[in-house]
């Protein structure tokens, strides 16, 4: 009889109930969205790169790379794997202005990516593994023909997987493009066999006997391609109003600037006016004495422990945020079942003037928070999840992230939300034991 | 600034027989409520003792109060206190989960003339309807002693009458102890004890020998 009650006064006092239901869902969405954002970058700073393995490295020769230079490199102490690897940007026909990508690498297990949709990744297949981001963009399903064309020549084939690649995180096409378009530039992978069948012609000695990009472990070298050096480019040196031009020998890609990369012969070649800022070393850093002409050192574990920062303060933001939601939360609904507690208080004495035990009394308004909780849960959850995926797309959904929430980010906010509401509706049932039937039934009604 | 003592009852004592009908009679603010909240277990005296069936019901706890509330005594109030979010039916049998001893709600409900009215809500019933099943819900806990505080207090005469009727007939039915606070004289010609308060304290306790009946008084 008592379940029945708290359902029909749930109902009757929908305003209040609903008002808690809200607050609990905001709490379990926010709660969330804070995890989801704190996963996701945890993912794709680790996972994804990891899933992927990444290359650590880059190495780039504007000659290539032949097999038994990689060889060589895969022999060094440290190098667990390596690949040589091209990366062409390849026209789509009869469209404007949309361009792919091509990449080929002969081990895909360095620098790799990850199937969506569709096949596993076949290294003689003749098919496109293509940005699951581009296909979606343009309407490009799995099954469908494309033909890209590269310097006259055509490659077509099916889309046969929809994948997403660490290699191509910030996908832009070129220097020029500040923010990732998917409706005009993706990527797409095909296996080394359909390159040499296809491609070679055009990009002869360049694949099959000297790779310019090579992938040590989790790294990546990208190949300059020889047959593109009919391309020019015009470009400026920084803060100078004089023009060169300059023959494009090889792409190359770097996570840490957008630049164009020339020898000093070249450069002195054109005049151009340089002089040297900075020294690659493979030295330890403590091996590299202090000296007045050094301005300042930095090497991989500095710029490890500098994001290891980042990661620490934005983790230290969003405890506090969770806290300050908790307490919010706390708060809120404790108001909240006052205010129906004391709305409701004349009927609670009533049955505590019949008969009804202040534990039984109790479990009624325990119970009634813990079936809100229920359903502010049931509705929170897909609720958050929907409205953090809509505002990551919205806002970043040019980068190659992939939204994870892991298991334990569910039971800690269900279990949370729980604990919550338990509290509250403990703290509003020890109220109830302090009432004073004979007031509250004064209460007219 | 000093506080002065404030008591609602002072110096009471007086004896109540089993299955007899009781008026507590006094003007508004005499202590004839806070009598009956005491006798009720709702309230407990800061001194001095209430001993119903031989047990001193003011030294009880909590729990053994509410066990009292539940078994020993059965409440009409004058604004009926009905659950308003439970049907008639449902507010009667709602008893049967504290009472181990407790009646047939259904036959109760059926008792007070209200079997076409059990699945209505308090709200779609009249003031002399929701104190009906008020009696109803008492009854139906099959108390030792009925407890009724102004119970015709929000009701028309007519209407008043009748309910009153009905709780006396029915509390002989069933050989209920049967105690009423009222200010309404004509409520005190059909008690067999009255009990006359003011102040806070019991100015006379008188028996009738020869109540008269409902249909006897002049209201």
């Amino acid at each position: 009889m008592l379940v029945r009650k708290l359902f029909r006064t749930a109902w009757n006092y929908k305003s209040q109930f609903i008002s808690m239901i809200i607050m609990i869902t905001l709490g379990i969405g926010i709660f969330l969205g804070f995890n989801m954002e704190w996963y996701t970058i945890e993912y794709d700073t680790s996972r994804f790169f990891s899933d992927t393995n990444y290359a650590d490295y880059r190495l780039y020769s504007k000659d290539g790379f032949t097999s038994d230079e990689l060889h060589k490199i895969m022999e060094t102490d440290g190098v667990k794997a390596a690949t040589r690897y091209i990366s062409v940007n390849l026209d789509i026909k009869d469209s404007k202005n949309k361009s792919l990508a091509l990449d080929v690498s002969e081990n895909y297990t360095v620098s790799t990516f990850i199937v969506t949709d569709g096949e596993e990744y076949n290294e003689k297949g003749d098919g496109f593994w293509l940005s699951d981001k581009f296909a979606a963009a343009n309407d490009i399903s799995l099954g469908d023909e494309l033909t890209l064309v590269f310097q006259g020549t055509e490659i077509s084939g099916k889309v046969v997987g929809l994948i997403k690649a660490g290699e191509h995180m910030i996908c832009i096409a070129d220097n020029n493009q500040l923010m990732p378009d998917y409706s005009t530039f993706g990527y797409v992978y095909i296996s080394p066999e359909r390159f040499r069948t296809v491609l070679k012609e055009k990009v002869k000695n360049t694949y099959s006997e000297n790779i310019g990009k090579i992938n040590v472990f989790q790294k990546l070298i990208e190949k300059k391609l020889n047959d593109m050096s009919d391309d020019e480019i015009l470009d400026k040196a920084y803060g100078s109003s004089k023009t060169y031009t300059a023959k494009v020998i090889g792409y190359n890609r770097s996570i840490m600037t957008e630049s164009v990369t020339m020898t000093d012969t070249l450069a002195d070649e054109l005049g151009i006016d340089y002089h040297i800022t900075s020294v690659y070393t493979d030295k330890n850093i403590t091996e590299i004495p202090s000296s007045d002409i050094i301005s300042g050192k930095q090497d991989k574990a500095q710029l490890m422990d500098t994001f290891n920062s980042f990661v620490g303060i934005m983790d230290a933001m969003v405890v506090i945020l969770v806290i300050a939601a908790v307490i919010l939360g706390i708060v809120v609904l404790y108001n909240l079942g006052i205010m129906s507690y004391v709305e409701r208080s004349r009927e609670l004495a009533t049955l505590k003037v019949l008969g009804f035990r202040n534990k039984s009394i109790g479990r009624l308004l325990i119970s009634q928070n813990i079936w809100l909780t229920i359903t502010g849960i049931i509705i929170g959850l897909p609720a958050g999840v929907g409205a953090l995926e809509w505002m990551l797309a919205a806002l970043a959904g040019e980068y190659e992230m992939k939204l994870m929430l892991g298991p334990m980010t569910y039971c800690v906010s269900v279990l949370l939300t729980f604990c919550v509401s338990l509290l509250v509706g403990m703290m509003v049932a020890r109220k109830n034991k302090k009432i004073d039937m004979v007031e509250a039934l004064k209460i007219s009604e | 600034m000093c506080k002065s003592e404030l008591k609602a009852l002072d110096n009471v004592s007086f004896t109540l027989d089993e299955g007899k009908f009781v008026v507590i009679l006094g003007p508004s603010g005499a202590g004839k409520s806070t009598l009956l909240n005491l006798l009720g277990g709702l309230d407990s005296p800061s001194t001095g003792t209430i001993t119903v069936n031989g047990r001193d019901i003011s030294k009880l706890t909590d729990n053994e109060l509410a066990d009292y509330r539940a078994e020993t005594v059965g409440f009409v109030f004058q604004f009926y206190n009905l659950i308003p979010t439970l049907t008639v039916y449902e507010n009667v049998e709602l008893v049967s989960e504290i009472s181990k001893d407790h009646l047939d709600a259904k036959k109760m409900i059926e008792e007070v003339g209200l079997s076409e009215h059990l699945h209505n809500f308090p709200s779609e019933l009249s003031g002399g309807e929701q104190q009906r099943v008020s009696i109803a819900r008492a009854l139906a806990k099959n108390p030792q002693i009925l407890l009724c505080d102004e119970p015709t207090g929000a009701l028309d005469s007519e209407t008043g009458v009748m309910v009153l009727k009905l709780l006396l007939s029915m509390a002989k039915s069933y050989g209920k102890t049967i105690v009423i606070v009222t200010h309404n004289q004509s409520i005190a010609k059909m008690a067999d004890m009255i009990i006359r308060v003011k102040n806070g304290k019991i100015r006379s306790v008188e028996e009738q020998e020869t109540p008269m009946s409902a249909d006897e008084v002049e209201w």
